[in-house]
């Protein structure tokens, strides 16, 4: 094998680590290396085997022969890396996909069509159930508080007055739903009604 | 909207604070309203409900480990939340003046500002728990320190984080290394912990007793006096609260 | 919204502006009149024009920007106490002038949007220059005395901990691992199995 496989998934950890982006599930490489894992830990158990057959079973734990020890201790350690780069790649996906899904407000509606490709059907499985145990816990908040709604920056506090000068309705701002009715007055987050403001249905009050 | 008070607020106690006491009269922002000494009482307690959420706000982000939950404190906030939002939609039906959009607006902006602060708080824990959960839900010491909600989200994120391994990796190995709790013989554990001995930067409130190094030396932590140190030696202190992380 | 990774190892200054927003109390001085308000964080007013009344800054910054007051700075954003400091922070090497713990973001707030509230506000600006160098080289031969315990910084401001936050926790950590005994490394806990592609804490 020119390459190691695993360093393939390690390879796009990082990449993915780096760019923020979830990269396609690599069924292939993860096949790969659990394949890999069974073939040493064949090996492993078939030395260890031969070498327990001379000892008489009276003695305790005989000791196997320096040779068996070495080959056995370094396939234990290539099972355990391999072990555990499966794991990092695997979780690193999951925490992938728990951000992915704050930043689209707990929808998976919303998140899924852009990223099914991307996932094992256990990923799949796994971001619908962690919506679902997140959208559980907003509950506990949501009478008052949006718990779903971003925290990556504190309110920056540019509000502005405005009037409504055609009727819009109500309107879903950052900070919940607002009715702009017409001649009414309303402070909003500038952010929130950049548009209304351009299209002329609320006009900015001094 | 429900009444903050009446919903049942189990959900909030760790085991040792009660209900959220009710919200206040909402008869705020009224030029007219009597500034009595209950007023007054309660202004004091408004100023420092904001405060302690500061404090706690601070103390999460900058502590390595998940803190005790403050339910009683969340619990009024969300209720003088809750009032506000009361408040400004009954002045905004009754018309409002100059005078009152004036206020309104003032209002709002806090309400935001608070807000935003409620919920940074409870992402910061949140995402802890998620991080640390088949440690937490493995350490009873750890659980007392959440809300019952929080409780059930770490239960059931280690159930759907755990099947997920299961069936893409750990279920397709061999049976005696399907495990995913081993602890390595370098001492490094598959199921990831609070680093307790990380350095963290503290601010004195007082001057403390000597503080036990892990040298078996002593140091001298004096008023206003601000240390790198490791947050297990002054986990303590900080409990009491004679100093704050920052 | 669980909490962004970048978030949880710093705060960002922006968050450190907020907090100095929230807990600091200044005087303003109204150009308009308006009844008592009651707020979360405590009870303000009546104002009046041209009487002088203490608020939460972010309430005194929303009311400058609306035109509607003018700020008054703190006695320790002015020309002579800064240059004081300056001059204490020169000719004592071995400490950090005492300034207030939040006076960076403080004067950032007034330095962006009440300038003309602040007395010769350049050389208010280039006094907090030059502090800041003095005290970076100060922080600079500190850190010699780094070592995997403990490290006394007393006097430092919020955002000077918060920009040495990453490079010093970071710092002690591998200190702490130089430091252990090499037969049983210390388990150097967060950064473990599963976790180490993370940015741990």
């Amino acid at each position: 094998m020119s390459t190691d496989p695993s360093q393939a998934l390690l390879l796009e950890c990082r990449r993915s680590a780096q760019t923020v982006t979830l990269l396609p599930y690599n069924a292939a490489v993860v096949t790969t290396l659990i394949r890999q894992i069974h073939t040493i830990h064949a090996h492993l158990v078939q030395s260890l085997r031969s070498a327990a057959i001379p000892g008489d079973e009276v003695g305790p734990t005989p000791t196997p022969p320096p040779a068996v020890m070495f080959t056995s201790t370094h396939h234990h350690l290539q099972i355990r890396r391999l072990k555990r780069v499966l794991l990092v790649y695997h979780s690193h996906r999951l925490n992938m996909l728990r951000g992915m899904l704050h930043r689209a407000h707990l929808s998976v509606t919303h998140l899924l069509p852009s990223i099914r490709p991307l996932l094992s059907p256990s990923e799949l499985t796994f971001i619908r159930s962690y919506a679902q145990i997140s959208m559980s816990y907003r509950a506990e908040f949501i009478d008052v508080l949006d718990i779903a709604a971003s925290v990556d920056e504190p309110p920056k506090g540019m509000w502005v007055n405005v009037r409504v000068v055609k009727e819009v309705g109500e309107v879903i701002t950052e900070g919940g739903v607002v009715d702009f009715r017409k001649g009414g007055r309303y402070l909003v987050r500038r952010g929130d009604v950049e548009m209304l403001l351009v299209q002329g249905y609320l006009e900015v009050v001094d | 909207m429900s009444d903050w008070p009446t919903l049942p607020g189990g959900s909030w106690s760790n085991g040792h604070s009660h209900l959220p006491s009710p919200s206040p009269e909402p008869a705020a922002a009224d030029a007219d309203a009597d500034a009595d000494a209950d007023e007054l009482a309660l202004d004091a307690e408004r100023a420092d409900a904001v405060t302690l959420l500061v404090r706690a706000w601070t103390g999460e982000r900058c502590a390595p480990d998940v803190r005790a939950f403050e339910g009683e404190l969340v619990g009024r906030i969300m209720g003088y939340l809750d009032a506000q939002a009361k408040l400004i939609g009954v002045l905004k039906v009754d018309g409002a003046s100059e005078e009152d959009h004036e206020k309104i607006g003032l209002v709002q902006m806090e309400m935001d500002r608070v807000g935003w602060l409620l919920r940074s708080y409870i992402a910061t824990r949140q995402e802890k728990l998620i991080r640390y959960a088949p440690y937490i839900n493995a350490t009873p010491a750890m659980q007392t320190r959440l809300s019952v909600a929080e409780q059930t989200l770490v239960e059931s994120y280690q159930q759907i984080f755990e099947e997920s391994l299961i069936r893409d990796v750990v279920g397709n190995l061999p049976e005696e290394l399907q495990a995913l709790d081993e602890v390595l013989p370098d001492g490094r554990s598959m199921v990831s912990q609070p680093d307790l001995d990380k350095a963290v930067f503290i601010r004195a409130k007082q001057d403390c007793g000597p503080v036990l190094m892990p040298d078996g030396s002593s140091l001298e932590i004096k008023k206003r006096g601000i240390h790198l140190i490791s947050y297990r030696v002054v986990e303590q202190l900080v409990l009491r609260g004679e100093v704050e992380l920052t | 919204m669980a909490l962004p990774a970048n978030l949880m190892r710093s705060p960002l200054p922006a968050e450190l502006e907020f907090i100095a927003l929230q807990q600091t109390d200044i005087l303003i001085r109204p150009h308009f009149s308006m009844g008592k308000i009651r707020l979360l964080s405590g009870s303000y007013g009546p104002f009046r024009a041209t009487a002088n009344i203490e608020v939460p800054l972010w309430v005194g910054k929303y009311m400058k920007q609306q035109g509607k007051c003018s700020l008054i700075p703190p006695v320790w954003l002015s020309v002579e106490w800064l240059e004081e400091k300056l001059r204490q922070e020169i000719s004592r090497p071995e400490e950090f002038a005492p300034l207030p713990f939040r006076f960076a973001e403080i004067a950032k707030v007034f330095l962006d949007i009440a300038a003309d509230d602040v007395p010769s506000p350049e050389r208010v600006r280039s006094l907090l220059k030059d502090l800041r160098e003095v005290r970076q080289a100060k922080t600079r031969k500190g850190l010699a005395l780094l070592d995997e315990m403990e490290l006394r910084m007393t006097g430092l401001g919020s955002m000077e901990i918060n920009e040495l936050r990453p490079f010093l926790t970071r710092a002690m950590g591998v200190m702490r691992v130089l430091a252990s005994e090499p037969e049983v490394p210390a388990s150097t806990a967060d950064n473990t199995f599963v976790t180490s592609m993370d940015d741990g804490w």
